[in-house]
């Protein structure tokens, strides 16, 4: 073959002295592995942070339109746990950046019990933040969702059906009730869509007809819209009026009369804590992992890079924290 | 004579799978599935997506099929006043849209031809994550199997915008597919972040930023675009997930939601992923024209810049779909005027490929066709954006057929036209096979004139009033569907013409010399297929627009490059010495 | 085709627009005629330079020799202001157009428009109610939307107007109406995808002058009887529709008819014949079976409506109290005695058993052009025209 080189064809394995094993074969210098690798953890940091934008506009706008809301229902919040975790995260972020520090000196054993400590901070928040899940479940503060009983209101006594088509109307309604793609989601097995029953009662399936002088009008089953202010009735919510008792705390810091629809600052707090807990577990999984490789020795002063970067994942895990924690639990009470 | 020939010159028409390529470099099942090598990674993917154009395009025509008359050729019901028999026409428009958005036009070309041109374009050995190129390809597959999987337990009815709160009451499995498109998500911005990496750190010595290919521009602009929208539509797909699963309120008026807050969240990804759909496919353009002009791209800087222009100033848009959904006129205002300034730089492009055209030598080549009639239906696309931006006018057109055609004319007569021009631009790359012309032109010919045929009469009745998805409609706007409809079928033909082309070259088509067409972009220094390290040297970076010591050699029935002719136009680098083994 | 020479043909009609009936039509079309023609010369500019170059540029021989110019940038400049230029002018057009469109006139007459899943339903300030939009040519109008479950919109082709309706807040619409409609009226769409009968939702606008428009109000505003606008034909409304239209003007917000959830009320769905209990009666003997016979059940809705307090029931365990008063909506008048007949028959038809109406819907007393004194279904009716409600299938 005539070639412009006189090299051999084949590339091989074998990459001589200076292509040591940690460096992957497209790349020419480990600087280069380095900086790639680098590049590449800050873009992934910056989609996580557009992640989570999502839902501080959320929240921007639900507090900004509804205030009273935000200033209410914060109360339930207990904002000593709030804290606690902060200074968890905050000092687990000391941690890892010294870990981290540890790994690009080859301080084996100190990395790896830094790591071990910041896993532990790990934990410690993730305990804390079970506790609280578990406080709100115990008071039924929780999204309407189809286990809850807010949308559902249990019926009184349980009239005799005496008709079965009486009987077989109500089964109808609550297999509408419920959305099927989601129950097949949870495991459950209810069919798709509900067949219409058969006539000779007129008002069938998931529309109403109304059937005169040959004019049928259909409605649909999906709940009434709420206009203004009236919101929806949330019975709940004078069940659970903030006192003294469900503070865990002494004053009764009461603003005044419940606003409705207060279920939305409790679904913004779970959807926003619950998808950074998300985070904080699959930091955990990362941390263990580094741990371990950097146990096994395959980390050295010329490659450390898996460690800073899975140290950078976890600042921006607590970073995300520190503007949750203000928001959601120091809500002032001016209003 | 001391002509430099590439280094399989030795016998140019040895059959290709005798020369060790990354075709037959490693045989069997595994070998691909497991694969690292971006050129095997573009082939599953150009699999895959051409599958799902496939499947969409089928929906499609039953869509147009259902069109044909006005109460419905395929559904209709007897029954004026019950409507249940259309939810099935529902389901097929929406799987048509979210089909094609999803699953074609967004990962089509980064993922199937970007993946296979951008490092051999660089000069370099890979992408810089070779790993995560097939997790995203892995991700692709898992995205459309929960689509298919939503088909299966009650196909979605939203149309492909998912509007709530239609779309958090509705029974179809609408969690299932925006499962689905969460994961697709992730494999584009996957890609993206690979794709910037690798332009970033793994450009040869030599290969400055404004020495770099166009299409390279265009893949940066977009891939800067998968990284950044992309997360928000995660968000927005999640929280309604759970607005269904647990009635969490955000979006459901019934619940204390605001249904225009889903939309703001939804077009704010939704109205850059188009300018994800189209840039690629005018760094396509820039390099099918210039090819097929054998003249320099006109204008570079402006054509490069204009695609990092287009990434940023569409990030500010999104507004300009919901101009009379319920948000402020103060809002409307600020994104009508932003709207117009986006217009700008396609229409710089525009300008530079026609400049690039005049004066130079010019083959109709097919792909050269694609990229005409790329030319002529974004053109057309792009001008009616501009109705579309007009306050006062989108207050008419709105929502009605004009919509529809606009939409068809930038998506399909733009990135679908220049994805085509892409695969059969670099199909001699890819397979080392040439096909026959006369069939590839007569296949571009035909779905140019069935496109038009489909969308020019769709312009008309949109601003005659016709809304658009209509399971029926009323008599007045049926002669517009039938002419609609009637392109839909030419377009199939053309299609099926199209596929039949590549199959036969597949099958029994000339081999293909290294540079079949003349370009002076790197990828096609190396063979036809390129071998698995994509470079036994590193290449020589010299300006990618300069045709002019390509010479044509009738032997090989392809170009090669004659060193001794002109001064090249920028300097040649040195060739770095090699360790051994490179 | 026939189709196609009709719509050329209206009025004012264009090939791409049709005719323009209210005051924004004509800063609409004017902006769509200024882009129509300066984005078709680009177009033509465009497209006509690259089949030019595709000609004279032709490739001659595979070594062609190209002339190696890289950029100008003036040229650029021009070529990237000049566009910018053009289509901020665009931009300035329609903004002032859509500043028209937006902004109310606080002299507009206002009209509430619900839209639901599947149809738009018209309140006019007299009370009246209708599917379809009648309005007064000249006549400033404002048109305030609500949805009563998914995004709809509204749109009128002919008056280049539309806007989302979304369910919990209101938006609104306003336009003058300048040409008086021909007779099957201009089409209102629905253009916000809302499920299955979204290509259903239709309805007719229609521009009258003063006089027909005045009298269209009087007859919107007796809700009895019904004029078909096409056929001319009158019919009486049957009371079980009249009913329901009267639930959704006055009931609707405090009692449920398609399922039985207490929304403030108890539901009408499944009321007639069904056993109830009470927390508080005026008799304490009271009782109310299914087994009761109608009189019983009629009296006893009579009194609900009327004297609401008299008897407070309980339904799925809770006591409900009772309601406000609507004694002078539904008595002391003829009119207002048969409306409350009407709501009477409509509570009986949402009940579980079989509901057939006493007069067949397409008996011939329902023509109001034969029978124009009285509504069939009327006290007055029922004796003139010799028929009694007794004529029921037994076990009702």
């Amino acid at each position: 073959m005539t070639t412009i080189t006189t090299e051999p064809a084949s590339h091989g394995d074998d990459h001589g002295h200076d292509h040591p094993k940690f460096l992957a074969h497209h790349f020419e210098t480990p600087q280069q592995q380095f900086d790639s690798g680098k590049l590449g953890i800050w873009l992934f940091l910056t989609t996580e942070i557009l992640l989570f934008s999502g839902l501080f506009c959320a929240y921007s706008v639900y507090r900004a339109n509804h205030p009273e809301i935000f200033a209410y229902a914060h109360l339930y919040l207990n904002k000593w746990y709030g804290a606690l975790n902060t200074i968890v995260l905050i000092f687990s972020s000391f941690t890892m950046a010294w870990g981290v520090r540890a790994s690009q000196l080859g301080q084996k054993k100190l990395c790896v019990g830094l790591l071990g400590i910041t896993f532990a901070c790990g934990i410690v928040f993730m305990c804390v933040k079970a506790v609280e899940y578990h406080d709100k479940w115990r008071e039924q503060i929780l999204p309407p969702g189809p286990h809850s009983d807010w949308y559902n209101p249990p019926k009184g006594p349980e009239e005799p059906k005496e008709n079965a088509l009486e009987a077989k109307i109500s089964a109808d309604e609550t297999a509408r009730n419920k959305v099927a793609g989601e129950a097949a989601l949870a495991g459950s097995s209810t069919p798709a869509a509900s067949s219409a029953p058969a006539a000779p009662i007129i008002f069938t399936g998931p529309t109403t007809r109304l059937a005169s002088d040959g004019v049928l009008v259909e409605q649909s089953a999906v709940p009434k819209a709420q206009i203004g202010p009236t919101g929806i009735d949330s019975t709940w919510n004078r069940e659970h009026a903030p006192n003294s008792a469900a503070l865990g705390g002494s004053s009764a810091e009461h603003v005044g009369p419940e606003p409705y629809n207060t279920h939305i600052f409790f679904s913004i707090y779970f959807l926003m804590t619950g998808l950074h807990g998300l985070h904080v577990l699959a930091g955990m999984s990362l941390i263990a992992w580094v741990m371990y490789r950097t146990h096994r020795g395959d980390f050295s002063p010329a490659y450390f890079s898996p460690v800073d970067f899975v140290g950078l994942y976890w600042h921006i895990v607590d970073l995300i924290w520190i503007f949750l924690f203000p928001l959601l639990y120091l809500i002032g009470n001016s209003q | 004579m001391t002509t430099i020939t590439p280094d399989f010159a030795h016998s140019p028409r040895e059959p290709a799978l005798v020369r060790d390529n990354y075709l037959n470099h490693s045989r069997g099942f595994l070998s691909w599935a497991l694969t690292l090598d971006h050129k095997r990674i573009g082939i599953m993917y150009l699999c895959a997506v051409l599958t799902a154009f496939f499947v969409g395009g089928m929906f499609a025509e039953l869509v147009r099929t259902q069109l044909l008359m006005p109460n419905g050729a395929l559904f209709h019901s007897a029954d004026p006043n019950s409507s249940a028999v259309y939810k099935t026409y529902n389901q097929i428009f929406t799987l048509h849209g979210a089909i094609m958005i999803f699953l074609v036009l967004i990962p089509g070309i980064p993922g199937a031809l970007g993946n296979f041109v951008l490092p051999i374009m660089l000069g370099a050995k890979d992408v810089a994550f070779p790993r995560l190129n097939l997790f995203s390809f892995y991700l692709y597959v898992t995205g459309a199997l929960f689509a298919v999987l939503s088909i299966i337990f009650g196909a979605v009815d939203t149309g492909w915008t998912f509007y709530a709160p239609y779309s958090t009451n509705t029974e179809t499995a609408v969690s299932w597919m925006v499962f689905g498109v969460f994961i697709l998500g992730f494999s584009s911005i996957l890609t993206g972040m690979n794709f910037i990496v690798t332009i970033h750190k793994l450009r040869p010595p030599g290969m400055t930023w404004f020495r770099m290919p166009l299409f390279l521009w265009a893949v940066y602009a977009t891939s800067i675009i998968q990284v950044l929208a992309t997360p928000v539509l995660g968000i927005t797909l999640l929280l309604l997930m759970m607005e269904r699963l647990l009635h969490v309120g955000i979006f459901n008026s019934a619940y204390g939601g605001d249904p225009v807050l889903f939309q703001h969240f939804f077009w704010f990804y939704s109205h850059p992923a188009v300018y994800i759909m189209i840039l690629p496919a005018m760094g396509i353009m820039s390099e099918v024209i210039g090819t097929f002009s054998r003249k320099h791209v006109f204008g570079y800087r402006f054509v490069a810049l204009s695609s990092i222009a287009i990434a940023v100033i569409g990030f500010l848009v999104w507004g300009h779909h919901m101009f009379p959904n319920g948000q402020s006129t103060m809002l409307g205002t600020i994104f009508s005027f932003l709207t117009m300034t986006v217009a700008i730089p396609s229409a710089i492009k525009v300008w530079n490929w026609l400049a690039t055209m005049y004066r130079g030598s010019i083959e109709l080549a097919t792909p050269m066709c694609y990229a005409i009639s790329f030319m002529f239906l974004f053109t057309i696309g792009g001008l009616t954006g501009v109705f579309l931006g007009t306050l006062s006018v989108d207050v008419h057109l709105h929502d009605t057929y004009f919509v529809v055609a606009h939409f068809h004319y930038v998506m399909f007569g733009g990135t679908l036209i220049g994805f085509l021009a892409g695969i059969y631009y670099w199909w001699p790359k890819i397979t080392g096979k040439m096909y026959n012309e006369t069939l590839g032109k007569l296949g571009c010919l035909l779905i140019f004139i069935g496109f038009n045929t489909t969308f020019l009469p769709q312009f008309v009745m949109g601003s005659q009033g016709m809304p658009r998805r209509y399971a029926t409609y009323q008599a007045m706007y049926q002669p517009y569907h039938v002419m609609s409809t009637i392109g839909a079928y030419i377009q199939l033909v053309g299609f099926i013409i199209a596929a039949i082309t590549l199959l036969q070259s597949l099958l029994k088509g000339k081999t293909a010399p290294a540079n079949p067409w003349g370009s002076a972009t790197l990828e096609w220094s190396c063979t036809s297929p390129p071998p698995h390290d994509n470079f036994k040297t590193t290449p020589t970076v010299g300006d990618p627009y300069d045709h002019s010591n390509l010479v044509w050699d009738d032997k090989i029935e392809g170009y090669v490059r004659d060193n001794t002719l002109a001064e090249p136009y920028t300097t040649t680098t040195h060739i770095p010495k090699q360790p051994a083994g490179h | 085709m026939n189709c196609l020479m009709h719509m050329l043909a209206a009025d004012n009609a264009t090939f791409w627009l049709p005719r323009g009936a209210s005051d924004l039509a004509g800063p609409v079309d004017q902006a769509w005629n200024i882009i129509l023609y300066v984005t078709g010369l680009f177009f033509f500019i465009v497209v006509g330079a690259m089949l030019f170059f595709i000609i004279r540029y032709r490739r001659r021989t595979p070594n062609d020799a190209t002339p190696e110019i890289t950029h100008n940038t003036p040229l650029e400049i021009v070529w990237t202001i000049v566009p910018l230029l053009l289509v901020e002018v665009f931009f300035y057009v329609g903004f002032k157009g859509f500043l028209r469109y937006d902004t109310p006139r606080s002299d507009a007459k206002i009209i509430d428009v619900q839209g639901r899943q599947w149809a738009f339903s018209f309140t006019y300030p007299n009370g009246a109610q209708d599917q379809d939009l009648y309005l007064l040519k000249d006549e400033p109008v404002r048109l305030n939307l609500n949805s009563t479950d998914v995004l709809h919109a509204i749109y009128l082709p002919v008056m280049r107007t539309q806007r989302n309706l979304v369910p919990g807040r209101e938006t609104q619409i306003s336009f003058t109406p300048t040409d008086l409609s021909p007779q099957e009226g201009w089409w209102v769409f629905c253009t916000q995808y809302c499920g299955n009968g979204h290509s259903r939702m239709f309805s007719h606008v229609y521009v009258l002058a003063k006089a027909d428009y005045d009298e269209k109000m009087k007859e919107l505003a007796n809700p009895f009887k019904k004029k078909d606008p096409i056929t001319g034909k009158s019919r009486w409304v049957p009371y079980v529709e009249l009913g329901h239209t009267l639930y959704q003007q006055n009931c609707s917000s405090c009692h449920s008819v398609t399922d039985d959830k207490i929304v403030v009320g108890p539901p009408w769905k499944g009321l007639w014949k069904r056993d109830h209990d009470f927390n508080y009666r005026d008799d304490p003997t009271y009782t109310l079976k299914a087994s009761d016979p109608d009189d019983k059940w009629n009296a006893y809705l009579t009194e609900s409506i009327l004297k609401p307090n008299a008897k407070l029931v309980t339904y799925q365990g809770k006591a409900l109290s009772g309601m406000s008063d609507f004694s002078s909506t539904f008595s002391g008048s003829e009119t207002n005695d048969e409306k409350r007949r009407a709501i009477i028959e409509y509570i009986k038809s949402l009940g579980n058993l079989p509901y057939t109406p006493a007069i067949p819907p397409d008996s011939t007393y329902y023509d109001a052009d034969k029978y124009p004194d009285h509504h069939p279904e009327s006290e007055a009716g029922l004796k003139a025209n010799a028929l009694t409600t007794q004529s029921q299938p037994a076990g009702r």
